[in-house]
């Protein structure tokens, strides 16, 4: 990809798709190839069970941010923490929100209301981009972790969940602002569904693979976010796409007839998509390796592509 | 006799292909001559044409052609499956319909964690009570900690039992909707209120107050039901059957669920390890291009299914089924799949 084309991102990413395609692979690539261009990249990792640092070759992040190369930079967010935190910052005076953090009530409210991790989580990435409204000082004073150096980042790159659980994070915003009345959490959430739902603010990408269910549950996904935020998916990346082996010689193995069937009906159903999918398309590579090395294998492919 | 039914649930991380492999498992089990049933979510269409259910599937268990009438196969919905319970527990139409119009029910109570799983093991319970089926085999949702599903009954226990729930439904608020504490604390207790206000947004507390008010007649019959569902994950005759793909990536995972299955009392039937790639033979490819890569893939593909077989010891079954060139099109292919699964 150009250098204009990593320019002209918006400063917060989200990578979501069906579970299975790849996509923390894919996301890893994406940043080692935005920091190629040029980019300052926070790589922001939302499971509990990490699994950046095996792709990226670094130690755990353990809820901190860990400095992977120059310009790249990761972290695993922990969505209860940063409540905590929101809390501790937003209740005055502080003996008040120390003794409401340790309530049974509050552990009840964080665990029982639907989408308040999950705006939580989108409003940290929101701050660590250090523009918009949330990177304001009206938040309060940023916590340790990245949003701590609000600013110093061109992209932030968030790894979603996959796209049940992916469409449940970017719809909470919206979800929550309309379904509590008022209150600095319905505002928060009000603030954070309002980037959201922008495309200049924040790109939506999706990662799958070229199998049937996998578009398919992509092209679900890009309606259910035109239904809910008025509007869809900025970018489609296609990974492990089979190389095209050309035609097929007689008397083949039957292995490399399985591996040729497959690829042509990648084929097949990548036509087909684009009646349905007008977006820019990204294909990688099935990559021969796993971690690093194919971090890097489709890191350069995307340089390329 | 519904104490007979045998359950295997169908578990995995997302994207490992269980729907299908859930699909060729009661294939199996039919043939061999059960009375069958699969409960599969969001399958894909082409599953879900193989199967030859549609929409009518959500609300009824719809037979499967050319499995001899064995098979039936049906579609699980989670909020349509709370709703019923809503209907099941509810003592009169004013707190039905109390609960099922609240704010926070229509909008949240839908995506509250682990609701999806614990209505999976619920749909499991009424359909283990019918006793229609010999098998039942269930498909899970795709979750990156598969143990959700195992967990969800103590947890909605749990929660049934905490003191927050007592909490939350006292008396806080007055028929006006304001905070009876502070009323009668005149005009400090009017600024004490909209300070809690700023604070939470007492529309929130409202809802939910409101909403665990109107569901505590249902408390005991919920919470019954709860211990039940997770008793009946551990019986004998329930086996779970965990479905991967030979990637290192995947490996540890595998191997945690498997230990934590072990480590709550469930029963590990079999560990399948689905999708592996051709691996290419001796003699020369037609395609150097696609040889190499074939190789490479094969490679990594053995070693992770080496270390898997290392690291079980031989104490659990391990299936491999292989990647087929289409996705199954028909029950034949099911069939052929489910062979496969048999055979090894």
């Amino acid at each position: 990809m150009r250098d204009d084309f990593w320019a002209s991102l918006p400063p917060l990413v989200v990578v979501t798709g069906k579970g299975g395609v790849g996509k923390t692979v894919v996301s890893c690539a994406l940043a080692r190839a935005a920091v190629g261009a040029g980019l300052r990249v926070l790589l922001l990792e939302l499971d509990a069970r990490e699994s950046l640092h095996r792709f990226l070759g670094c130690s755990p992040s353990g809820g901190g941010v860990i400095r992977v190369a120059p310009g790249l930079a990761a972290e695993n967010v922990r969505p209860r923490a940063v409540v905590d935190r929101l809390i501790g910052e937003r209740v005055r005076p502080a003996w008040v929100a120390r003794r409401l953090i340790k309530s049974v009530i509050y552990e009840q409210f964080v665990q029982g209301a639907p989408g308040l991790r999950e705006v939580a989580a989108l409003g940290y990435a929101i701050r660590a981009t250090g523009r918009g409204p949330l990177a304001a000082p009206g938040l309060g004073r940023a916590g340790p972790g990245a949003a701590g150096e609000a600013g110093g980042h061109d992209l932030v790159l968030l790894d979603a969940p996959a796209t049940g659980h992916g469409v449940s994070l970017l719809l909470a915003p919206r979800l929550l602002s309309e379904a509590i009345g008022g209150g600095p959490i319905a505002a928060l959430a009000t603030e954070v569904a309002a980037v959201v739902g922008d495309p200049a603010a924040c790109g939506l990408w999706a990662v799958s693979t070229a199998e049937g269910m996998a578009l398919r549950e992509t092209l679900e996904l890009d309606a259910a976010l035109r239904g809910g935020l008025g509007r869809g998916l900025d970018l489609l990346a296609v990974n492990r796409l089979l190389p095209d082996a050309g035609a097929e010689p007689a008397g083949v193995e039957e292995w490399e007839a399985v591996w040729r069937r497959r690829a042509a009906g990648e084929r097949d159903r990548l036509a087909k998509l684009a009646g349905a999918w007008r977006g820019p398309l990204l294909r990688l590579p099935l990559s021969g390796h796993e971690g690093p090395a194919a971090v890097a294998e489709l890191a350069a492919a995307l340089r390329e592509a | 006799m519904t104490a007979q039914a045998e359950i295997r649930v169908v578990v995995g991380a997302g994207g490992v292909g269980k729907t299908t492999v859930a699909a060729a498992l009661a294939v199996a089990l039919a043939d061999a001559g059960h009375r069958t049933l699969v409960m599969t979510f969001d399958p894909s269409r082409r599953l879900k044409d193989t199967l030859g259910i549609g929409e009518r599937a959500l609300a009824d268990e719809v037979p499967v052609a050319h499995c001899g009438g064995r098979l039936h196969a049906s579609l699980l919905d989670a909020r349509q499956t709370f709703d019923g319970l809503i209907d099941r527990y509810a003592p009169d139409a004013a707190v039905r319909q109390r609960i099922l119009g609240n704010r926070y029910y229509r909008h949240l109570a839908g995506s509250l964690a682990g609701i999806l799983e614990y209505m999976a093991a619920e749909k499991l319970f009424e359909i283990v009570q019918a006793g229609s089926y010999e098998r039942l085999v269930l498909d899970t949702p795709p979750v990156s900690q598969a143990l959700d599903l195992l967990e969800a009954p103590e947890r909605i226990v749990r929660f049934l039992d905490s003191g927050a729930v007592q909490f939350a439904t006292r008396p806080w608020f007055d028929a006006a909707g304001r905070l009876k504490a502070t009323r009668r604390m005149g005009r400090l207790g009017r600024r004490l209120e909209d300070y809690l206000d700023g604070l939470v947004g007492l529309d929130l507390l409202r809802d939910l107050v409101e909403f665990f008010t109107a569901f505590k007649p249902l408390f005991e019959g919920f919470r019954a039901r709860a211990r039940e569902v997770g008793s009946l994950l551990r019986r004998p005759s329930t086996c779970f059957d965990l479905v991967t793909t030979a990637s290192e990536d995947r490996t540890h995972d595998t191997l945690f669920f498997a230990r934590r299955l072990r480590e709550s009392g469930l029963r590990l039937g079999s560990i399948a390890v689905n999708r592996l790639h051709p691996w290419p033979g001796s003699g020369a490819a037609g395609s150097p291009v696609l040889a190499r890569l074939a190789s490479a893939v094969a490679d990594r593909e053995r070693r992770a299914l080496a270390s898997v077989r290392e690291l079980l010891g031989g104490s659990v079954p391990l299936v491999t089924l292989p990647l087929l060139a289409e996705e199954p099109v028909a029950i034949a292919g099911l069939r052929e799949l489910a062979g496969r699964f048999e055979a090894s």
